[in-house]
């Protein structure tokens, strides 16, 4: 492979090869470069076998990637988000799970009181009916009815799903907005501590607000439902075949 | 047109997570196929992708743009890359697995004797690479499979671009004498 007749501008020139090959030498280098080939095998020689050994190297591929960008991003980003340390003060977090317990803890007292009144729900005609069957009573079950028990088993599973949803958007905010604050400089960090008290602040109010129309609605709907219950309990004491009477 | 990696990065910076998406579907696969010719192991080329794309996440937000952002993720893949402590088993399982099989078309109209040569052929040069000393592999893959100038590749090792011509060189010499007899 080796010729034997090398000049002594050989060893500078053949370091050249590589960037010929690969089009990088300068219009003088590369005119250097050809004149000394001209008169030089064995550097023609070198040249020939490099050339051919980078033909050679597009024999080797690899598999291409095949993965779907969208849904690689989406598991880095995630996978990333769980690396991030954890804000030490999660006052909306605190917020979010107060709210959910207390509506955990309505909804429970709701379903015990469906349950001490031996509640049935039925579907029937497309509408959702409620039937009591206060002590004593034997009135058939109707047909396609749900039991207490399933009722409160399908609205926990309902609440768990829920709170579930709340908490991993709410951790999905918070990923994103900690990748944004650990970018910003002193200035940035300051105008947005005072955005968000002033959106605090907003957010407050439209809270109070709703919680206020939630309220009054619940008490409407509390004061309704108690005279339908009258209502329902005092025609079944009076119905002429309970057996009670 | 292709929207440059600087732009993308400062529509990150701003909040738009889309962004890193546009990277993604950019980076995914010169990134594997970096990381394949590095480690000779598909399956480390994937954990070392997924590990350059977390770095990338999580750097993005601090990314000043000294550098062209593709030389900063060609260098985190090449860290990690030298990071990696390989052993000869993994590299025999993983080269099979990087040779990449020819399509069905190709089959057809070739004869198995030509497609098994292929592979073999693949194989040879594949091992000749990645036995390389690890200064004149990453040089001669970057300029050979990922067609980056000696100046680009200079910045991204940090060197003289005459130190990476000369491992240039050095690779394609050393290249040529293990592949020897296949030249013909």
């Amino acid at each position: 492979m080796e010729h034997e007749d090398l000049t002594p501008d050989c060893g500078r020139m053949r370091n050249e090869l590589a960037g010929y090959l690969y089009g990088e030498l300068a219009l003088d280098a590369r005119t250097l470069l050809e004149a000394h080939l001209e008169g030089c095998g064995a550097c023609r020689e070198e040249l020939s076998g490099l050339r051919e050994t980078q033909a050679l190297l597009g024999r080797w591929e690899t598999p291409p990637a095949n993965d779907d960008p969208r849904e690689l991003a989406a598991a880095i980003a995630a996978r990333a988000g769980q690396a991030l340390p954890r804000l030490a003060v999660q006052p909306r977090r605190a917020r979010l799970v107060r709210w959910s317990a207390l509506l955990c803890g309505a909804a429970a007292a709701l379903l015990f009181l469906l349950s001490v009144l031996g509640t049935r729900v039925s579907f029937e005609g497309g509408n959702l009916q409620l039937s009591f069957a206060l002590p004593g009573a034997s009135a058939p079950a109707p047909r396609d009815t749900l039991s207490a028990d399933e009722v409160q088993a399908y609205i926990a599973q309902q609440v768990a799903l829920h709170t579930s949803h709340l908490e991993q958007n709410f951790e999905q905010s918070q990923r994103a907005l900690y990748q944004r604050v650990a970018q910003m400089n002193k200035e940035e960090l300051l105008r947005l501590a005072q955005t968000v008290d002033y959106a605090l602040d907003q957010n407050q109010e439209a809270l109070n607000s709703r919680l206020n129309n939630f309220a009054r609605t619940a008490a409407s709907t509390d004061a309704q439902t108690i005279q339908a219950l009258n209502q329902l309990a005092t025609m079944t004491v009076s119905n002429p075949n309970h057996p009670n009477r | 047109m292709e929207t440059p990696d600087e732009d993308l990065v400062s529509r990150f910076q701003s909040g738009d997570e889309s962004a890193f998406e546009v990277m993604v579907a950019k980076w995914n696969e010169p990134i594997l196929q970096l990381a394949t010719r590095l480690t000779g192991d598909l399956e480390e080329a994937k954990d070392v992708r997924q590990m350059a794309l977390i770095k990338t996440y999580q750097g993005l937000g601090r990314f000043e743009g000294r550098a062209r952002f593709s030389t900063w993720i060609y260098r985190v893949v090449l860290n990690l890359c030298r990071d990696r402590k390989r052993n000869a088993a993994v590299r025999a399982r993983a080269l099979e697995d990087s040779v990449r099989e020819k399509d069905g078309d190709y089959v057809l109209v070739e004869t198995g004797f030509h497609v098994a040569r292929d592979r073999e052929l693949a194989e040879i040069v594949a091992q000749a690479v990645l036995a390389l000393p690890a200064a004149e592999r990453e040089v001669v893959v970057l300029r050979h499979y990922h067609e980056l100038g000696f100046p680009a590749i200079a910045e991204i090792l940090g060197s003289p671009v005459t130190t990476v011509k000369s491992r240039m060189t050095r690779g394609l010499t050393l290249l040529r004498t293990r592949l020897a007899t296949l030249e013909t």
